[in-house]
């Protein structure tokens, strides 16, 4: 006995595709290859030509010796510097940090006796690239007194972010105020570096009296610096 | 030559045909219903759904080239994004199976893809407003990945962000210019 059963009438075929060729497949993959082959011309037109108004992780190959120049930190580190609430370093003695600054010198930092603000950079840091013009604009319309010494240290670096090296975007910049280099990131974690820019006042006698992250405008760095002048508060 | 920088060009070009080809699209849709618009319309609606598919395809070679090969570290918003686009790959590899299907036509699987595409391309289009505004997240970079990082551009405003966008709203307009209903209105 036969248990066939009446088929189901097919659905209309209208929605199937047809099987002619596929246009606009084969133009995307013609596109992919197109694109391939534009890019290895242009790259190799472009190799022979630096910079070329791009910008890209990595660009140059010929790094300073200051790019890759560690710092040495001695004294007890201070503690990471907190998200919110009272800052547990306040009045606690900075560690000296001993480096390579951009003209090849060694330099200590902070100079006895004299009232520091430490500014650390990161190149990558977008914020970092905008607050450096700021500084310097403010050093150069002479924000920065006599008696207060303003040091950068350059941190977190690396050949594969952008902006690299250091020392190039620094000079770009007009960059005056003496800079140490800190490739391996001794500094940064001795002095509790939570994020970039990171700005740390310390008083005649080395003392932390303040420490902030981010970008800050000329009357904030001013109070700073009037905050580097006054001191750490007496305990 | 550099990979990377080769990597950078290719993937730019690609940008801007995904670009071209978006506007395209749009103005397909908008084209009155005479030759040769609805010839190329018909064209759309065969291949939307596998172009997307390659576009989702590249964006997420594209994707893991940068982060495993050139050393560009994702960050958080390019975690998102990549939770998007590198299921779409799978979700529209199954759509165009379904597709072509005899009677098949649509279903979840599209539905399911453009949601995670739009998804996608607000995700990268905010990534793109905090490259260019690095406070609308914090005043402060993470040390570690900010979001705001801007790895390259190219002509001054193709960035890894800017690329994403590119593929989500591609995929967009290639799905919505071949659904279902389309077809069935040209059969």
């Amino acid at each position: 006995m036969s248990t066939r059963t009446a088929r189901t009438p097919r659905a209309p075929r209208t929605s199937r595709p047809s099987r002619r060729p596929n246009l606009m497949l084969r133009l995307a993959l013609v596109a992919i290859v197109l694109a391939a082959l534009a890019a290895v011309v242009i790259s190799a037109a472009g190799s022979g030509s630096p910079g070329g108004g791009d910008s890209s992780a990595g660009a140059s190959k010929d790094v300073p010796a200051f790019d890759t120049a560690t710092a040495t930190a001695t004294g007890t580190a201070l503690p990471a510097f907190p998200d919110k609430g009272a800052d547990p370093a306040v009045g606690q003695k900075a560690p000296r940090v001993q480096g390579t600054d951009l003209s090849g010198a060694t330099r200590v930092v902070p100079t006895t006796g004299r009232p520091t603000i430490l500014l650390f950079l990161a190149h990558w840091c977008p914020h970092c690239q905008r607050e450096v013009p700021v500084v310097q604009d403010w050093v150069q319309s002479g924000g920065l007194p006599e008696d207060v010494d303003l040091v950068g240290v350059a941190t977190a670096m690396s050949d594969v972010r952008p902006n690299w090296p250091a020392s190039s975007w620094l000079a770009r910049e007009g960059w005056t105020a003496p800079t140490v280099a800190d490739a391996g990131n001794q500094a940064a974690v001795a002095y509790g570096l939570s994020g970039f820019p990171y700005w740390v006042v310390l008083d005649a006698d080395g003392k932390v009296v303040e420490r902030r992250t981010g970008e800050l405008s000329t009357e904030q760095i001013d109070a700073m610096v009037q905050a580097a002048r006054d001191g750490a508060p007496k305990e | 030559m550099d990979d990377t920088d080769l990597a950078i060009t290719f993937f730019t070009l690609l940008t801007l045909v995904a670009n071209a080809a978006s506007l395209g699209l749009v103005g397909l849709a908008v084209a009155p219903a005479r030759p040769p618009w609805t010839t190329l319309r018909a064209d759309v609606i065969r291949s939307g759904l596998p172009v997307a598919w390659l576009v989702a395809a590249v964006s997420m070679g594209g994707s893991l080239w940068f982060s495993e090969v050139a050393g560009f570290e994702p960050c958080r918003l390019c975690w998102i994004q990549r939770a998007c686009m590198y299921p779409l790959v799978a979700v529209l590899g199954v759509a165009v199976l379904r597709r072509r299907r005899p009677g098949a036509a649509g279903g979840w699987a599209e539905r399911l893809a453009l949601a995670m595409a739009a998804v996608g391309a607000v995700v990268a289009g905010y990534h793109l407003l905090v490259e260019r505004f690095p406070q609308l997240e914090s005043s402060t970079c993470d040390p570690t990945n900010p979001c705001s990082l801007v790895w390259f551009e190219r002509l001054g405003f193709v960035t890894l962000p800017y690329m994403a966008l590119s593929g989500f709203v591609a995929i967009i307009a290639l799905l919505l210019s071949s659904r279902p209903a389309r077809m069935e209105a040209l059969a």
